[in-house]
């Protein structure tokens, strides 16, 4: 086996050459490298201040957390959109045609309370003007359980909190004009989640899920 | 009410800090702030400076959480951070040549191992020695020996530390060391 070269001496060999190959000066060399580092590594180096932790935490503030980002009713996107496609309102008209059809004839399907998921988080809405309607979240594992929709400015109107229920459910009632909402629930201040059991979502504008609710 | 204590993972640490948990970062900067100056005090060689690069690089690392994705570790990652806002203190700082007062600090050596006054020498002195000689490296090469070195990162946490790939480390690690040894011989010839 040939000696090692100077160059692969200290190249990254150096941390796994087979030091019985070296020269008198490599491995001097070497030695005197070594020790170097080891004089280095024994030295103790001072110690942060004392008071370090206490001034970085004093220089913290708290980190803002995502707010449920208040949604234009149904009604101001919709004009958007017309100001956005001026030539569009043909066929706008068209579609809100059709979609009036539709409604008429798809009104009558109601959120069936039974096909609610209840592995997870699971929920639902429940549609009952009379006494309100319930919102119903099946979230063991949540400390706080609050509904934002259009129907209370997605939270700037104040979100509701919905209360501990039996069986790992967060439960709300709200009273709503008969119409069409969207809303989500938002799980510990920080999970957006649009309900797993409600007919329809729809995409908001900010990459999230929003469900659908009709009140007749 | 989240809880957490000195032995709850970083990842969990972290997540509570995300969520709004201000106090579970104190147990993250108790439990890494030894290390990441000890880093920083190595290559810059100052302690007051240090400290304050390390407070600052952890406020950093509170600012940017979001920009922390666990694919090192958190330590890892401040160290990468106060690194960097080292770099920028020593930017514009003049650097001394390499070789300049080595004379100076070769008279610590002893003149051969044998000699036994040289036995006395304390080892305090023969620790500033090594040192002087680190600090006469450009800080490219000073961080390098001291991550590999003294430190003993893998190649691959100081590629991610230093923001460059494995190869980029490993050949600085070479020509620093290199350097460290045509330092090392000056000196040694100087003190025969």
């Amino acid at each position: 086996m040939s000696k090692p070269r100077d160059y692969e001496l200290w190249a990254e060999r150096i941390d796994d050459l087979d030091r019985t190959q070296l020269t008198v000066e490599q491995t001097n060399a070497i030695e005197a490298f070594d020790r170097a580092f080891e004089i280095l590594k024994k030295t103790p180096s001072p110690e942060p201040s004392a008071d370090f932790t206490r001034s970085v935490m004093a220089r913290l503030a708290p980190r803002p957390q995502p707010q449920p980002q208040p949604q234009p009713s149904l009604r101001t996107r919709l004009l958007r959109w017309m100001h956005a496609h001026p030539f569009a309102g043909w066929q706008f008209g068209g579609a809100a045609f059709a979609a009036m059809i539709i409604g008429l004839v798809f009104v009558p399907l109601q959120p069936d309370p039974i096909g609610a998921s209840r592995s997870g988080i699971g929920s639902m809405a429940q549609s009952a003007p009379a006494a309100g309607t319930e919102f119903v979240l099946y979230a063991p594992q949540a400390s706080e359980v609050l509904v934002v929709g259009d129907f209370n400015g997605w939270g700037s109107a104040g979100a509701v909190k919905l209360q501990p229920a039996a069986n790992g459910t967060w439960r709300a009632q709200i009273k709503l004009n008969p119409g069409q909402y969207q809303y989500a629930f938002v799980v510990n201040g920080k999970q957006w989640l649009a309900d797993p059991g409600a007919m329809r979502h729809v995409d908001d504008d900010f990459g999230r899920k929003n469900s659908i609710l009709l009140v007749m | 009410m989240a809880n957490w204590s000195e032995g709850t993972p970083d990842e969990e640490l972290v997540e509570l800090c995300r969520a709004g948990h201000l106090q579970a970062f104190s147990v993250l900067v108790e439990r890494h702030k030894r290390k990441v100056f000890q880093v920083v005090y190595r290559v810059l060689g100052n302690e007051a400076a240090s400290d304050d690069i390390c407070q600052e690089a952890f406020i950093t690392a509170y600012q940017k959480l979001d920009l922390f994705h666990g694919r090192c570790k958190f330590s890892t990652w401040v160290c990468q951070i106060a690194l960097n806002k080292g770099r920028d203190a020593l930017r514009g700082v003049e650097q001394r040549t390499v070789h300049e007062d080595i004379a100076e600090v070769a008279q610590f050596l002893p003149a051969s191992p044998d000699d036994e006054p040289s036995r006395r020498l304390e080892a305090d002195q023969e620790a500033r020695l090594m040192q002087s000689l680190l600090d006469r490296l450009p800080p490219a090469y000073r961080e390098v020996l001291v991550l590999k070195h003294i430190e003993e990162y893998s190649y691959e946490e100081m590629a991610i530390m230093l923001e460059t790939s494995v190869t980029n480390v490993k050949t600085r690690t070479f020509r620093a060391r290199e350097a460290f040894r045509n330092l090392l011989e000056g000196c040694h010839e100087q003190a025969a």
